[in-house]
């Protein structure tokens, strides 16, 4: 008996059957909390990894989505990010009292989304996907209470950047197709292997990349992150910090690798200029922020841009790089993102830098979880990020980027003079404020999140496992 | 004799373990925060303790490292971490333990936040001993780096830096030392696949390669050396630290740069490196002279140590740079006793001036006439300080010295003169502190300091005593 085609869309369709059981119990059970729609959320997300896990391979419609290892990797790496970062948003949901089935829905449609950008084998899905991901964000900001104008102009200029990026994305796959005569992969592979590249077909595939950078927050199309990153919810902010990155990431490989490759040598000025710009950007603005938020956000933007510049490369060995400092890079963010959760004082969660003052005096443990992390971010040994930036530098080296490299070393500086200010503020300052107290779940995170971060340098294969082998699946 | 208990990896591990449990030590009023204390100090003694059980082990008059342990770090790109051990390594761990112990123990009455002082500093002790121990460019690097974070916290924290922009500039500018090492480990590494530090000072590389790998790794070594152009963010901050552990945590950071010339400086100069060092000896021999003399004139006997310390780190230094084949071995056995003058010198200061604080005095001078026992050590640390021969710096600095005069005339009589110039201001702050015509009889008597801090400074008396007769006095049949 031939196994059903739809298997292959189980892990997508059990994330999106979680939304009807979510409004049924929204609607219909007297009894709800927080942490009602969290479970919810939290069962739909295992089941669809399971079946993520055991139908890895299996491939209903291979013109439109292709699962494999590498898709799975990603999937899986997404999913237990969410996971925990689910756990993490239910706890500030219970601390302000807040409705949480909006969060908890918004997300899901938003893994679904990602899910499918990571498996798609068509442009026409990647369209889609890319304009539905800009109404989910917009939806997800809007989950701010607060309608102030501060809160309220972010959101909006967000609205009107992504209908213009979305125009331009639509645009840009229209002209593939009118050159192409097909949005498929495969198709536009073959298409390119040709040689028959024109102006026309150039500007629609920098359209499309433009546009998927754009939702990746890459310099240029990055102001909107930091934007809505310091007025959106925590649990919104840490989720679009985090989680996309690993999806735009795999998509805009598979489309480099597997279909753009043919024009790998117009690609890669481009692609090094938005990388180069993001992380002179991100180490520089991060500089002049007071906002912990709004800093780590511009920190992200640097630490996006090394990512990208090892991907540029275009080979093996700069995926195998890219990937080792994105996934380096995720793990101490989604650390300074559980610490902001233990950064609170009267009910508040704290943004300003100047609100955390000393906190170091009271919180100790907190702050010391604060201070690996950022090290970790800064790429310094001995902690987890030095892997990143090796694997970056060594990559560099190999390519014979010097000056590139010198860029990204004058940068980390510009960096870690940012981190430097935090430091003092966290350590060496007084403590003016009664500080509340932390929840024990957040410490658990944290303590989690500690241990790969320290064990993973001193043995990598236990992060690295396989990983090597899985990705050059992609091929 | 075999390597069966992993005793250099131990010997590193050891001090983050010490970190963790001083992390958990329970430290309130009840426990006048001594647990954590303690903790940090029975670290430092049981790491002595291995470190005295791996000078039996090894055999200390063979070339070479010894008790060399591999472990495979990274497989894409492929990358193994070596340690290895000779006589120099080892002694330079030890006298930083010692140090660590000395300048501890001065510190326990601190009314500071302990917790956090044990912990970077036993975070730092285990960094610097991961150098001395690392035998291969990853590892060393690693080290290299990895102490800047724990030293930024404890001057941050206990430095009492008035300027914090020059703590800023201290940590970004020896993290620029560290990047341009860090460009130049992965240059190495793709020229040749071999790590062992023994194998890159014999690395045959291309001429404009060497300009640049020698070039980036003299600049991140001398970034840890106060020498010009490097000397203003390393003084402005080492100068002004008053707490003895940070003080002396803050000058082992020079030793650093030292050690690293031990271990990359070529078998056979290359006509790039040799051009470097002329430039750096000539530099090395100013910035030596010019500290020496700001030293005479300063009041601050702050400055003057860490002049001291400049000084004799840069002497060092050039006793490295003319590669003289027994004169390590010189520079180990000074340095252990320098280290430990250094450390005790500082917690007798602590004690001087919390004295003159008590007492409301604006100036020192006089202050050990009513403290026998504290101007009896105070007295006998600065004589050996000065080369007096009540340690091993007294032998070694001779040979040292005759091997530096020897090498180049001119070079070594300036050196001799900058000790001489420190030696007298070294000397004639005893005797303002010893002059009894300036103390004060109506003010109210300075306490001295206790009988069992004054028996453990005796063990460090007899420790240098005994370093004197023979520097390897601890190694049964050396």
């Amino acid at each position: 008996m031939e196994t059903p085609k739809w298997l292959s869309l189980l892990p997508e369709a059990l994330l999106l059957l979680s939304l009807p059981i979510m409004l049924i119990v929204k609607y219909f059970r007297e009894s709800q909390t927080a942490k009602t729609f969290y479970t919810l959320a939290k069962v739909f997300l295992v089941l669809s990894l399971v079946s993520g896990l055991i139908f890895y391979d299996f491939n209903g419609y291979p013109h439109w989505l292709m699962n494999n290892q590498y898709t799975i990797l990603f999937k899986l790496i997404i999913g237990l990010l969410s996971m925990a970062w689910f756990f993490l948003s239910l706890k500030w949901f219970l601390n302000k009292d807040e409705d949480s089935a909006a969060f908890y829905a918004l997300s899901m449609v938003s893994l679904t989304l990602l899910f499918l950008l990571i498996s798609a084998q068509n442009l026409i899905l990647v369209g889609t996907i890319g304009v539905m991901l800009m109404g989910c964000n917009f939806l997800m900001l809007r989950l701010n209470p607060k309608t102030d104008e501060e809160t309220f102009l972010p959101r909006r200029r967000y609205l009107v950047f992504s209908l213009f990026f979305a125009a331009v994305l639509i645009l840009g796959c229209v002209m593939l197709y009118q050159e192409v005569g097909s949005l498929s992969y495969e198709y536009i592979s073959a298409f390119l292997a040709k040689g028959q590249i024109n102006a026309k077909l150039l500007a629609a595939i920098v359209c499309i990349i433009a546009s998927l950078l754009y939702l990746a927050a890459l310099a240029p199309f990055h102001f909107w992150m930091t934007d809505v990153i310091g007025t959106a919810i925590l649990p919104v902010g840490g989720f679009l910090s985090i989680i996309p990155a690993f999806a735009f990431f795999g998509c805009l490989a598979d489309l480099l690798f597997n279909v753009f490759m043919p024009l790998k040598a117009s690609l890669q000025p481009l692609l090094t200029g938005f990388a180069v710009l993001s992380v002179v950007l991100g180490a520089l603005s991060a500089n002049n922020e007071n906002n912990i938020r709004r800093l780590f956000s511009y920190a992200g933007l640097y630490n996006l841009g090394l990512v990208y510049l090892c991907l540029v490369g275009l080979n093996d060995n700069s995926l195998l790089s890219a990937f080792v400092y994105l996934l380096v890079y995720i793990l101490s963010l989604s650390g300074i993102y559980t610490v902001f959760f233990g950064f609170k004082a009267k009910g508040d969660y704290l943004t300003d830098l100047p609100d955390i003052s000393g906190i170091a005096a009271d919180k100790p443990y907190i702050s010391a979880a604060f201070l690996v992390f950022m090290i970790s971010l800064i790429g310094s040994p001995p902690l987890l990020g030095f892997l990143g930036i090796l694997s970056l530098a060594n990559n560099l080296v190999l390519q014979g980027s010097y000056i590139l490299l010198a860029v990204v070393l004058v940068s980390l500086l510009l960096v870690a003079n940012a981190y430097l200010r935090v430091i003092q503020t966290v350590y060496f300052e007084d403590c003016n404020e009664e500080f509340d107290r932390v929840d024990n779940g957040i410490y658990i995170c944290l303590f989690i999140n500690l241990i790969i971060v320290i064990v993973s340098l001193l043995n990598p294969g236990y992060l690295l496992h396989d990983a090597e082998k899985i990705l050059f699946t992609i091929f | 004799m075999s390597n069966i208990l992993s005793l250099l990896s131990t010997i590193i591990i050891l001090p983050f373990i010490g970190m963790i449990f001083a992390l958990m030590a329970k430290d309130d009023e009840e426990t006048s925060n001594h647990n954590v204390y303690n903790v940090g100090i029975f670290t430092v003694i049981v790491n002595l303790v291995l470190i005295w059980r791996v000078f039996w082990i090894i055999n200390t008059s063979a070339p070479g490292l010894q008790l060399t342990e591999t472990f495979s770090w990274l497989e894409t790109p492929k990358i193994e971490i070596i340690f290895g051990i000779d006589v120099f390594s080892l002694l330079m761990i030890a006298a930083v333990h010692l140090a660590f112990l000395i300048a501890m123990t001065g510190v326990r009455n601190s009314p500071e936040q302990p917790k956090s002082m044990m912990v970077f500093a036993l975070m730092f002790l285990g960094s610097m001993t991961g150098l001395f121990i690392a035998a291969d460019i990853f590892s060393f690097y690693i080290f290299f780096e990895a102490m800047l974070l724990p030293l930024y916290m404890l001057i941050g924290k206990f430095g009492d830096i008035k300027k914090p922009v020059s703590l800023y500039r201290f940590f970004l500018y020896n993290l620029l030392g560290a990047v341009i090492m860090f460009v130049a480990v992965i240059m190495i590494f793709n020229i040749q696949s071999g790590m062992e530090l023994s194998k890159v000072r014999a690395l045959p590389m291309q001429e404009t390669l060497q300009y640049f790998i020698w070039g980036a790794v003299f600049v991140s070594f001398l970034s840890r050396i106060p020498i010009w152009p490097f000397h203003y963010w390393i003084s402005a901050v080492a100068s002004g630290v008053k707490n003895p552990l940070v003080f002396v945590a803050v000058n082992l950071l020079p030793l650093t740069g030292v050690y690293g010339f031990v271990r990359f400086l070529p078998e056979v100069l290359p006509e790039v490196a040799s051009f470097y060092i002329l430039i750096l000896e000539v530099i090395s021999v100013i910035t030596m002279l010019f500290i020496a003399l700001i030293a005479l004139i300063n009041k601050d006997f702050q400055y003057k140590m860490f002049a001291y310390v400049t000084v004799y780190y840069i002497m060092y230094l050039l006793g490295v740079l003319s590669r003289a084949d027994l004169i390590l071995y010189n520079i180990g056995f000074s340095c252990f006793s320098f280290l430990i003058i250094v450390s005790a010198l500082e917690v007798m200061s602590q004690y001087i001036y919390i004295r003159q604080e008590n007492q409301g005095t604006s100036t020192p001078e006089g202050l050990l006439c009513k403290t026998p026992r504290l101007s009896f050590l105070y007295s006998f640390f600065i004589l050996a300080a000065v080369g007096l021969p009540l340690s091993s710096l007294f032998m070694n600095n001779f040979l040292l010295l005759a091997d530096l005069l020897s090498f180049n005339l001119r070079m070594g009589l300036m050196v001799v003169f900058s000790l001489i110039l420190l030696a007298g201001t070294l000397l004639g702050s005893l005797y303002r502190l010893r002059d009894a015509s300036k103390y004060d009889a109506e003010q109210t008597e300075a306490e001295d300091i206790s009988p069992t801090l004054f028996a453990l400074s005796l063990l460090v008396v007899f420790i240098l005593l005994m370093s004197f007769i023979r520097p390897l006095w601890f190694v049964v049949g050396e």
